[in-house]
C-alpha cells in the first residue's frame, strides 16, 4: 500500500518534468528567434599596412557604422582583389571574405565587388551574410578603405 | 613554315628574400632558317607566385594614350614610369638583314577591363624611325606562377612586299636601377617640397620557391606558331645556408 502511494507521486513528477523539459526546449527556440538579429552591413573601414608577403597583406583598423570595432584583413592584390577579414565588434567576432576587380589605378586604386559573412564567435557564432564591397586601396602608404553594403544575421 | 625558338632570362637585384627588388627580364628569338624570322605578336611573360605589381609601388600616376602619342615619353608622369629596357629588331632590308635597337619605357596606364595596365612605348630611330606605342595588361597566372604580363606587339611595316620588323632581343628591368641607363626616381610631397626616391620595386616573396623562382614565356608569332621558353632564379645563398 505505502510503496503503491509512493509511487504515483514519483510517476507524475516524472511526467511534470518530462512536460517541463519539453516546454523548456519549445521556450529555447522562441527565444532564440526572438534574438536573432538582422543588421544592414553599411560600414566603413580604415586599414593600415602591417606586413607584406609579395602580394599579400596584413591590414588591421577600425570599423564604423551599426556595428563598430577593430579589423584584421588579409588582403591579395594582383589582376584583382581578394581576402579574408576577422571583425570584432562587442562580444564576438565575424569572419568572412571578399573579392573585387579593379576600377582605376594610380596611387588610389578603386575597386569593387562583393563580400560574403561566413561565420563568428560569441554573439555572432551563426553570423551569415552577403553585400557589395567598395574601396580604395593607396599603393604609397598600402593602406586600405573599405566600405561594404548589404545585410548581416546573426 | 619556319620554326621560332625563345630563350628566357630573368634576374634579380638585390637577391633578399622578403624585400624589394629590380626585375631583370629578357628573351631572344632565333628561326630555323636563320633568315626567316617571323614577326613577334604577342608575348606574356609569367612571374613567380606572390609577387605583385599592386604592392611594388611602381606607377603611382598613369599615362594617357593620348600625351604618350603627342609627346612621346615625356607626355607621361615620372611617378607612371615602371621600368626601361632595349628591344632589338632584324629588318629586311634589300637583301640583307639589319639589326636596330629601340630604347624601351613601360608606364602605368588606366586599368583596362578590370586590370592594371601599361604602354610599352618603343623609341627606334634608324634605319626606321619609329614610336610604337603597345598595350600590355597584368593577368592571374597558373601556380606556381602569380602575375603574367601579356604584351600584344604591333605589327611594324618595312618596304612594301617586304617581311615586318622582327623583335628579336629585349632586355628590360622592371623597377628602377642604383645607377646607368635603366635608373630613375619618383617624386613625393613632403611639407610642401618635391623630394626624389626610388621607387620600391617588387617584392620578393619571404621563402624561396623549392628549385628557385620560375619564370615563363609563351610567344606568338605572326605566323600563327607559337614558342614557349623557362627559366628559373636559383635560390639567393644565404637562404640555401639557412635551410640546411
Amino acid at each position: 500500500m505505502v510503496r503503491r502511494v509512493m509511487s504515483i507521486p514519483v510517476a507524475r513528477w516524472g511526467l511534470a518534468l518530462a512536460a517541463v523539459a519539453v516546454l523548456c526546449t519549445q521556450s529555447d527556440g522562441v527565444l532564440a528567434a526572438r534574438t536573432a538579429r538582422t543588421e544592414r552591413l553599411s560600414m566603413t573601414a580604415h586599414l593600415r599596412y602591417l606586413t607584406a608577403k609579395g602580394a599579400y597583406l596584413l591590414e588591421e583598423g577600425s570599423a564604423s557604422g551599426p556595428l563598430a570595432g577593430t579589423v584584421k584583413a588579409h588582403v591579395r592584390i594582383t589582376a584583382d582583389i581578394s581576402g579574408s577579414f576577422e571583425f570584432y565588434p562587442h562580444d564576438g567576432s565575424i569572419s568572412g571574405y571578399g573579392s573585387a576587380r579593379l576600377h582605376e589605378s594610380g596611387t588610389y586604386v578603386s575597386f569593387g565587388g562583393t563580400v560574403m559573412i561566413t561565420g563568428g564567435t560569441g554573439r555572432y557564432a551563426h553570423a551569415r551574410g552577403s553585400g557589395g564591397l567598395y574601396g580604395v586601396y593607396n599603393r604609397r602608404t598600402l593602406g586600405l578603405t573599405i566600405q561594404t553594403t548589404g545585410s548581416l544575421s546573426y | 613554315m619556319a620554326a621560332q625558338a625563345a630563350r628566357l632570362y630573368a634576374s634579380f637585384s638585390p637577391e633578399h628574400l622578403g624585400a624589394p627588388a629590380t626585375i631583370f627580364l629578357g628573351f631572344r628569338i632565333s628561326s630555323i632558317p636563320p633568315t626567316s624570322q617571323s614577326a613577334l605578336t604577342n608575348v606574356s611573360v609569367w612571374l613567380p607566385g606572390e609577387m605583385g605589381f599592386a604592392t611594388s609601388g611602381l606607377g603611382l600616376e598613369n599615362c594617357r594614350l593620348n600625351l604618350l602619342e603627342a609627346r612621346g615619353m615625356f607626355g607621361c608622369p615620372v611617378n607612371a614610369l615602371m621600368g626601361r629596357g632595349i628591344a632589338t629588331a632584324e629588318i629586311p632590308f634589300g637583301g640583307e638583314i639589319i639589326s636596330e635597337s629601340a630604347r624601351i619605357e613601360v608606364f602605368s596606364a588606366p586599368v583596362r577591363e578590370g586590370r592594371l595596365a601599361l604602354w610599352v612605348f618603343a623609341d627606334a630611330h634608324t634605319p626606321v624611325g619609329a614610336e610604337p606605342i603597345f598595350p600590355a595588361a597584368v593577368v592571374s597566372a597558373p601556380p606556381p606562377y602569380g602575375e603574367a604580363i601579356d604584351a600584344a606587339i604591333p605589327l611594324i611595316p618595312t618596304l612594301p612586299g617586304a617581311p615586318d620588323v622582327a623583335v628579336t632581343r629585349f632586355h628590360m628591368a622592371l623597377g628602377t636601377t642604383a645607377r646607368g641607363p635603366d635608373h630613375f626616381v619618383y617624386y613625393k610631397s613632403v611639407r610642401g617640397r618635391r623630394v626624389a626616391y626610388a621607387p620600391r620595386g617588387l617584392i620578393l616573396p619571404p621563402a624561396c620557391p623549392h628549385g628557385g623562382f620560375p619564370f615563363e614565356a609563351q610567344f606568338t608569332f605572326q605566323d600563327d606558331t607559337v614558342a614557349t621558353a623557362r627559366t628559373t632564379v636559383p635560390c639567393p645563398r644565404q637562404t640555401r645556408r639557412t635551410r640546411r
